[in-house]
């Protein structure tokens, strides 16, 4: 059973993840709808693979990943970027990958989230917080 | 005897019968005989009233005086006076002018004994030519005869005021040396006219003052050929014809004027509608912008319900209605109504997240190939063959290579789904310099482009069904679209044109002669690298 923190100021949207991914018997969920804190919840859930959003009112997902990138026990930690804020065809366009991570554009359907979080656990070799295919 | 009676009764007779006043006098201006007029015009009776008395006996004594002084003269000097006018006094008081002539009378040995004379009235004539030359005087118009020699004869005081010269000086040249030079041969060209007997009616010339200056004068004139004369009127008409002049300056002033006038006018009515026209596109701008501004805001709040929904239609779909076809199709339904929203609002965040472009300099060929490669699934499910004819080395243009990759992608969906029961979609591109009469092509406003650019034109063309023509202007609009309800989003040509426009190309779309639709693009060819 793969863990999976799932980051989003929106319970409904946490809440369905979660429904969805735990519907395949394969992950256990936590949710987590206060971005500041992630570190905390990280820290003591200890997923396999954070879901983040980046538009959250306490904080930006991307300022999420730099805390997490500071803390030696989190920094390989897969991330991916769950969003509305950028396109399918921008995200398409970049090989699935911005910045170095993958981001998946809302709305997703839950078969392309499982693709997407399979892919990313895949042989779950990382280096340096940069996910496999970077 | 008989003969000298006779001769004597036929002179008395004849003197007697005769209006003028004929007189002898003896050396002391005693009278000798009067004729009958004369004894009339004394108030005499007879004769005898008269005879042996003198001058002084009947007039006046300043005029008898001046009578008497003469006849000495002639009786002394021997030489006569001829037609001299002089006063006289008739015995009614009145005063009257006559022409006298006085001749000394001689005896047969040569001796002067006395004289003859002989007064003509001349009052009526007298007063005539003294009214005539009161007129004369008088009128402002210059007034004169000339004689065929080509000297003035007489003038009236008017040459004198209006020319400055006095009239010796005048009468003392020929009247042409007066005349302006350049006047001077149609002002001979007219005398001799009259000469030929001709009036002169309405002539112009110029003539010379004694201060230098020159006065225009207008002639009429006639000829008394009989005694080669020229009687004329000239008016002094300088004042008019500076008017005149001023007028005509004034006209043409004004006319040059009235001529600058329209021209700024038609300049202000052009920049009026050049303004009109960048106002309605500045408010298309900002309206496009407004749009953007909203769509990227909108966008955010709804894909997170939207991502809400689908994952919620996916756990209802994977755990609660296995078996239930009903509630499948719901789902199903549901789940296709979620893709068109977010269709629909990935549009509007393209729309307006196209405001920056990542250009590098591209042949755009390759830009078209990978395009093409893109749709080929969409151009096969439709039955559309594809021509290319991609010039070879194109000039390469500045291109953001996704968003016009994005741009054709359009386009050549827009032709396929033009053809759904399958056509032909042609792709072109050339490049050509741009020819004045070529500015429009590709734009209506033809103001991306100045004659001698040269530009990378690429046309796609479909065997479609094209675009109805009252809808070929608003086919840019956000949301209109031809297509059915859930095949468009309305906002693909929006954004095409948007990605166009911001490469400082154009767009036109028109409808093909035949049948379909053509998709003319034109980007200016980048220099530097030509």
């Amino acid at each position: 059973m793969k863990r999976i923190l799932i980051v989003d100021d929106e319970p409904d949207i946490t809440l369905l993840v979660k429904l969805n991914l735990e519907l395949t018997g394969k992950y256990v969920i936590r949710e987590e709808n206060d971005a500041a804190d992630t570190l905390a919840a990280a820290r003591e859930f200890r997923p396999d693979l954070i879901l983040l959003d980046v538009m959250m009112p306490t904080m930006d997902g991307g300022d999420v990943v730099v805390e997490l990138k500071a803390d030696p026990d989190l920094r390989h930690t897969p991330v991916i970027f769950l969003t509305a804020t950028v396109l399918k065809e921008e995200v398409d366009a970049k090989g699935g990958m911005i910045g170095g991570y993958p981001f998946i554009p809302k709305p997703v359907s839950v078969e392309a989230l499982i693709q997407c979080i399979e892919s990313q656990l895949g042989d779950g070799k990382v280096e340096d917080g940069q996910p496999a295919g970077a | 005897m008989d003969g000298q009676l006779l001769e004597s009764n036929l002179l008395r007779t004849l003197i007697d019968n005769l209006p003028d006043l004929i007189y002898v006098k003896d050396r002391d201006g005693r009278f000798l005989l009067v004729n009958a007029s004369h004894r009339h015009f004394l108030g005499a009776e007879s004769d005898k009233q008269i005879l042996g008395k003198t001058v002084f006996d009947f007039f006046p004594k300043t005029l008898a005086e001046l009578y008497h002084h003469d006849d000495l003269r002639i009786v002394t000097s021997g030489k006569a006076i001829l037609n001299q006018e002089e006063p006289i006094i008739d015995s009614g008081g009145r005063k009257r002018w006559v022409s006298t002539t006085k001749s000394p009378l001689r005896d047969s040995e040569g001796n002067i004994i006395g004289l003859v004379g002989m007064s003509r009235d001349v009052t009526q004539a007298k007063n005539a030519r003294e009214e005539r030359d009161r007129l004369f005087a008088l009128t402002p118009d210059m007034l004169c005869i000339a004689g065929f020699d080509g000297y003035f004869k007489e003038i009236n005081p008017a040459w004198e005021h209006t020319l400055g010269y006095s009239k010796a000086e005048l009468m003392a040249s020929p009247y042409i040396d007066f005349v302006h030079p350049e006047d001077r041969s149609a002002t001979i060209a007219e005398a001799l006219s009259l000469v030929e007997n001709e009036s002169t009616v309405n002539f112009e010339n110029r003539y010379r003052c004694k201060d230098g200056a020159y006065k225009w004068l207008l002639w009429s004139a006639s000829p008394f050929s009989e005694t080669g004369l020229i009687y004329a009127a000239a008016r002094d008409i300088t004042e008019r014809k500076q008017s005149e002049d001023q007028l005509r300056r004034a006209n043409a002033e004004l006319e040059h004027g009235e001529k600058a006038l329209r021209e700024a006018m038609e300049a202000l009515r052009a920049s009026h509608e050049e303004l009109v026209q960048a106002q309605l596109q500045l408010i298309q701008a900002e309206k496009m912008d407004s749009v953007g501004r909203l769509a990227a805001g909108v966008a955010h709040e709804v894909k997170n319900p939207l991502a809400i929904m689908l994952m919620g239609v996916d756990y209802l779909t994977n755990h609660c209605v296995m078996g239930n076809e009903n509630a499948s199709s719901v789902l199903r339904a549901m789940r296709d109504a979620i893709h068109r929203a977010d269709v629909i609002v990935r549009g509007l965040v393209d729309f307006s997240a196209n405001r920056q472009l990542e250009e590098q300099v591209q042949d755009v060929n390759p830009v078209i190939e990978q395009s093409l490669v893109l749709v080929k699934h969409e151009l096969l499910a439709n039955r559309v063959s594809l021509t290319t004819n991609l010039a070879q080395s194109l000039p390469p243009v500045k291109l953001d290579v996704n968003k016009m990759q994005q741009v054709f992608v359009n386009i050549f969906m827009n032709a396929a789904h033009a053809m759904p029961d399958g056509g032909v979609l042609t792709v072109t591109t050339y490049a050509k310099e741009l020819r004045s009469a070529d500015r429009d092509e590709g734009s209506r406003k033809g103001d991306r482009f100045r004659t001698g650019d040269t530009v990378v034109v690429a046309i796609v063309e479909d065997t479609g069904v094209g675009v109805p023509e009252d809808k070929l202007l608003k086919i840019y609009d956000p949301f209109f679209t031809t297509k059915a309800t859930g095949k468009g989003t309305g906002l693909g040509l929006t954004v095409t044109r948007r990605i166009i426009e911001l490469h400082g190309g154009t767009i036109d779309i028109s409808n093909r002669e035949d049948t379909g639709a053509r998709v003319t693009i034109m980007f200016k060819a980048r220099e530097e690298d030509l």
